[in-house]
């Protein structure tokens, strides 16, 4: 085969169908990695980009297959090589316009048999990849030509959602970090970007530029999601880490909307008709006193069966103090006291709940209070989720149960998308008028089936409807088969690193682009922060190795160094007291 | 759906029915007229519906001390 005295040619098209083009390589190309300019390129590497020169234009086209002839058997396109040949199967991507030196998806030409095949390097491919301009930010360079940067268009990565996935340990972490880090050094300071962050991760990469709230946080780093503000019926999972029963749920959906009912009647700051007021609304009320009256009627024993004030009462108790009333035991046959109507109906939940109330751990929930005087206490919190004037925010919510911060994230989101629904686009408020961004680490936790209902509604709602809203998705996961179907066809953009399991990498397959469905088969030997990136926000898919973070985040594996170093057994008490706090008053 | 059980031998009542994923005994009185009472576990119901229980003695005694509201079925 004589081939073109170009160095950068590597072998001539042998068989086009459709996009698909198999190449036959030179038999004088060494191996297939050649050395251009005194670099080993990656030729035949899966996701390398080639060129293919047709006159105006050339065609760019992403590899997809490797093999020498022999070894395939009967793969249709390659009838026409030559025993021992090896080829290349690439897929067609797009062309590049060489007089106006643009690239545009889709090809107006395809190749012709024996024309030329070129490697791409990082002069050919620098109008594919325009370097970051005001619409787009750096993410990592070109895996096969490493002097190559890669950016992203954030607009459509933003408002069309994104999903990153990769197993543990892949880099998925250092992604979202360093991407955000971009972010914020490429000048877009007024963004509002809210990262959950159950597991307290990204306080260390992303504290400089963003605000930080923390659980576990004091004063002004303290994360406030005012209980009142969850779902009535899932008090009882806060605080108790328990489910009601249904004669539970009866009275505390009735206490609390009386409560939330009474707290508008007084208040200075709310004008909402009483009847609109449900047990759901997000109205302060004093949980106290619910828990006080559940604890009294669950344990209320009477002289008289069915008089109230009969009440064998030993020691009112107090709710402000968490103090319990104490009864008189009721007596066994037809002598007093009797048993109260509900005598021992809630079981041990109302008990669980006041240690829920004086755990320290759970006290993000217990703040703001909100006055009848006013402020809106809810103004106040949500600025705070934003980060106030800091483009990022970071929910740290590791410390807390995970079942109460499952509920915590849920009325974040449900909380920001209900925002996002009611901002014009001209008016002030978010979403529409200045655009959100919240980024779900381990987000199968909560879109999956195992989320609480209203986490996962508010989770679904914002992957659904919030791109009408100006309200953004990142979806950060190591198990995309275990979202819902719907999510990652939501996601404009998909950042896959490195996958093993191989249902994942089914479900990667599945969202990728037909024409470039065959990357997905990269995906369990990608190296830690390499990543196949496709979709809305990138030109091309392409294998983009990713910028490192800086600073990292603290996602990093344990160190086993105090094997080594440590004499003793482990010291265990503060750890066993921070446990023991959770069932101590 | 409710799954009534008649109470023969009580004149006042009828047939009665307990709803545990409601916690809540049901009674047909011998008006006719239905009363549904809640915070009802199934205690309440054994004890109620024990043999040699009285249901009229059961009824006055816990149920109807339960709350309690008309039931239109």
């Amino acid at each position: 085969m004589s081939l073109d005295q170009d160095p950068t040619c590597i072998g001539r098209v042998k068989h086009v169908l459709g996009a698909t083009v198999t190449v036959a390589l030179d038999a004088d190309l060494a191996g297939i990695a050649p050395i251009y300019r005194g670099q080993v390129l990656s030729v035949g590497q899966i996701g390398s980009l080639v060129r293919i020169p047709q006159g105006p234009v050339e065609l760019i086209a992403s590899v997809v297959l490797v093999g020498i002839s022999e070894l395939v058997g009967a793969v249709e396109p390659l009838e026409s090589l030559q025993r021992d040949e090896r080829w290349l199967q690439v897929q067609l991507l797009g062309e590049i316009d060489k007089s106006l030196g643009k690239f545009r998806r889709g090809v107006g030409t395809y190749p012709g048999l024996d024309d030329p095949v070129h490697f791409a390097v990082a002069e050919d491919l620098r109008c594919v990849f325009p370097d970051n301009d005001e619409k787009s930010v750096r993410i990592g360079v070109l895996a096969s030509a490493e002097d190559l940067p890669i950016s992203v268009d954030l607009g459509k990565l933003v408002t069309r959602h994104a999903a990153i996935v990769g197993s543990t340990g892949a880099g998925k972490t250092s992604a979202v970090a360093s991407i955000l880090q971009a972010v914020v050094r490429g000048g877009w300071t007024g963004a509002n970007i809210i990262v959950i962050d159950p597991h307290g991760e990204y306080s260390s990469a992303l504290g400089d530029s963003g605000s930080v709230l923390s659980v576990l946080g004091s004063k002004s780093s303290k994360l406030k999601v005012p209980y009142w503000a969850l779902p009535a019926l899932d008090l009882p999972r806060i605080f108790a880490g328990a489910v009601g029963g249904p004669t539970l749920n009866a009275r505390l959906l009735t206490l609390v909307t009386e409560a939330k009912r009474k707290f508008a009647a007084a208040s200075n700051w709310l004008s909402i008709d009483s009847a609109a007021i449900t047990c759901d609304t997000p109205i302060p009320f004093d949980i106290e006193e619910i828990w006080y009256q559940l604890e009294y009627e669950n344990g209320e024993t009477r002289d008289i069966v069915g008089d109230p004030k009969s009440a064998s009462i030993v020691d009112k108790g107090n709710a402000s103090e968490l103090k319990p009333p104490q009864f008189k035991p009721y007596s066994l046959g037809s002598l007093a006291p009797f048993k109260g109507p509900s005598y021992g109906m809630f079981g041990m939940i109302p008990a669980a709940i006041r240690l829920g109330l004086l755990n320290p751990k759970l006290s993000c929930f217990g703040e703001p209070r909100g006055t009848v005087e006013g402020p809106d206490p809810l103004v106040e919190v949500v600025s705070e989720w934003l980060g106030g004037d800091r483009p990022i925010s970071v929910l740290d919510f590791s410390g807390v149960p995970a079942e109460a911060a499952d509920l915590a994230i849920g009325v974040v989101l449900d909380l920001l998308f209900e925002l996002c629904q009611r901002s014009d686009s001209g008016g002030p408020g978010l979403g529409r008028p200045s655009p959100l961004l919240v980024v779900l680490e381990e987000a199968h936790r909560y879109l999956g089936p195992n989320a609480s209902v209203n986490t996962r509604n508010a989770a679904n709602k914002i992957a659904r409807e919030g791109r009408k809203y100006g309200a953004g998705l990142v979806l950060v996961t190591q198990r995309p088969s275990d979202l819902p179907d719907t999510a990652l066809a939501q996601c404009g953009t998909l950042i896959s690193l490195r996958l093993t399991n191989s249902v994942d990498q089914g479900t990667v397959r599945a969202a990728l682009p037909d024409n470039v469905s065959n990357l997905a088969s990269v995906l369990p030997s990608l190296r830690t922060g390499e990543a196949v990136v496709s979709g809305e926000a990138v030109v091309l898919p392409v294998r983009v190795l990713l910028s490192r973070p800086d600073p990292s985040p603290k996602a990093d594996d344990a160190s086993l160094q105090s094997w080594r170093d440590s004499t003793g057994p482990p010291d265990i008490a503060v750890p066993l007291a921070s446990w023991r706090e959770m069932y101590s008053g | 759906m409710i799954e009534w059980i008649e109470t023969p031998g009580s004149s006042m009542m009828v047939a009665a029915a307990f709803v545990e994923e409601e916690e809540a005994i049901y009674v047909r009185f011998s008006s006719g007229k239905c009363w549904r009472y809640s915070a009802c576990d199934r205690a309440n119901w054994d004890e109620f519906m024990a043999p040699g229980q009285s249901r009229g003695t059961y009824f006055h005694t816990v149920l109807k001390h339960k709350p309690g509201v008309p039931f239109d079925g």
